[in-house]
């Protein structure tokens, strides 16, 4: 027999969270991680209690974009989430720092276990999930213990390449029943001046949020004041460009 | 300080295994505790005497906890080892990374997630992080005895 109590922990610990956001891809390098922070703080500033959750084991990156380095503590319920710029905040980054983690699958799906399990959250309205990129452990561990309470926001690039891998994406959402709430097209265009210039050529995002029958598409502009905010540690919110774009993604995701 | 919440996994686990099968008592319990998780078994054990005397098919029930010591395995070099030959280099390794409990004590992240041993440790033989954990990583339930 082999029972692992990690299951019923993590249940227990997800028992006050009202509303999971999936913030995923597929494909790398989208805009995942900081359309997830930033959504996680504008959902803040409109008065709900926010959790962000970064899961990616390998690469995380939301820890740079809200800057804190603080640990969590640990309770009788298990590792309390930090509190970042008014989120609760919880990613591997605080345990290990900069440590590599080099391991195979198997290790992979209990640690992702081992922080639902082990991640009291408080009561919170939304917890916002940045996924990596593909659709490994970090994914299938996530949709088996929030199936219930998930919504997924997809993010794309107009590229080509990006399309395929993103495909594969919501074809998994889709066939573990997960409500896929919005398809968002990043990068999709640039600002100069008084034009704007579409990078990557003619958008397929319409066409793919057809084909798995996603109500909304939003397309977010590539920014280059974001890289500037980011720079100096200072919120992505501050561009008024992206913050009106959040605010946007947060009304679709709580509507 | 975290064995309560494991011990209320514990609980909940048993209570659906129970619920699933129809099974009116559950009589004895046995627990493997891997060496890498780091628990207090005495805590563990108090937990668990305390939770399960309020859920009615565990009044009574019996737990016995095995500890498993944890074995390590290289996969460069094939050399194998144990926690005891590895510990101070961890606790060095890990130093700057203990996470405070609410009585001001200091525990390795491996106390929460024992996986997290591979942000540590390296083979002490030939220095490589691909290693394999060929016993006593986890908690797991392995055996349960009860009554219809
Ligand atoms: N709309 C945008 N305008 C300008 N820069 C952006 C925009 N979206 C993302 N970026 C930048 O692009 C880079 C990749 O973004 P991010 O790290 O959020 O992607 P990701 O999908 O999370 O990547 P990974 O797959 O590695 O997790 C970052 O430097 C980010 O700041
Ligand atoms: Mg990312
Ligand atoms: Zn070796």
């Amino acid at each position: 027999m082999y029972l692992d109590p990690r299951y019923e922990m993590a249940k227990l610990k997800l028992g006050k969270v009202k509303k999971a956001i999936l913030v995923a891809s597929g494909k790398g390098g989208v805009g995942k991680s900081l359309i997830a922070t930033s959504l996680a703080l504008i959902l803040k500033e409109k008065g709900f209690k926010v959790g962000l959750l970064d899961l990616d084991i390998h690469g995380p990156s939301t820890n740079l974009i809200l800057r804190v380095r603080k640990k969590p503590t640990g309770d009788r319920k298990g590792l309390k989430p930090i509190n970042a710029n008014g989120l609760e905040y919880m990613s591997l980054t605080l345990l290990v720092g900069e440590k590599p983690l080099a391991f195979r699958g198997e290790t992979k799906e209990k640690l992702v276990l081992s922080i639902f399990a082990e991640t009291s959250w408080d009561l919170l309205d939304f917890l916002v999930v940045d996924l990596p990129p593909g659709t490994g452990d970090e994914v299938v561990v996530t949709l088996r213990l929030l199936r219930e309470k998930a919504l997924a926001v997809v993010v794309t690039i107009p590229s080509i390449l990006s399309l395929n891998v993103v495909r594969r994406l919501l074809r998994l959402l889709t066939d573990e029943k997960i409500l896929i709430r919005c398809l968002v097209e990043n990068m999709s265009y640039l600002r100069y001046g008084n034009s704007v210039i579409e990078l990557f050529g003619r958008s397929e995002a319409y066409t793919l949020a057809e084909e798995f029958g996603i109500k909304d598409v939003l397309k977010l502009p590539l920014n280059p004041e974001l890289e500037e905010l980011l720079r100096r540690g200072e919120s992505p919110l501050l561009s008024q460009e992206w913050k009106r774009c959040m605010s946007r993604l947060a009304d679709l995701v709580t509507s | 300080m975290h064995e309560w919440s494991i011990a209320e996994g514990i609980i909940r686990t048993l209570v659906s295994y129970a619920k699933e099968r129809g099974l009116r008592r559950l009589i004895e319990v046995e627990i493997s505790v891997g060496e890498l998780s780091m628990l207090d078994v005495g805590i563990l054990e108090e937990a668990l005497r305390m939770l399960s005397e309020e859920e009615k098919m565990l009044r009574g029930a019996k737990f016995t906890i095995k500890t498993k010591p944890v074995l390590f395995r290289c996969n460069i070099c094939g050399s194998k080892w144990t926690l005891r030959d590895m510990k101070s280099s961890l606790e060095k390794e890990a130093q700057e990374y203990l996470l405070e409990d609410e009585e001001g004590g200091l525990d390795l992240p491996l106390h929460y997630m024992p996986d997290l041993v591979y942000a540590f440790a390296r083979c002490p033989n030939c220095g490589s992080r691909d290693f394999e954990i060929e016993q006593g990583r986890e908690l797991i339930v392995e055996k349960i005895t009860s009554e219809r």
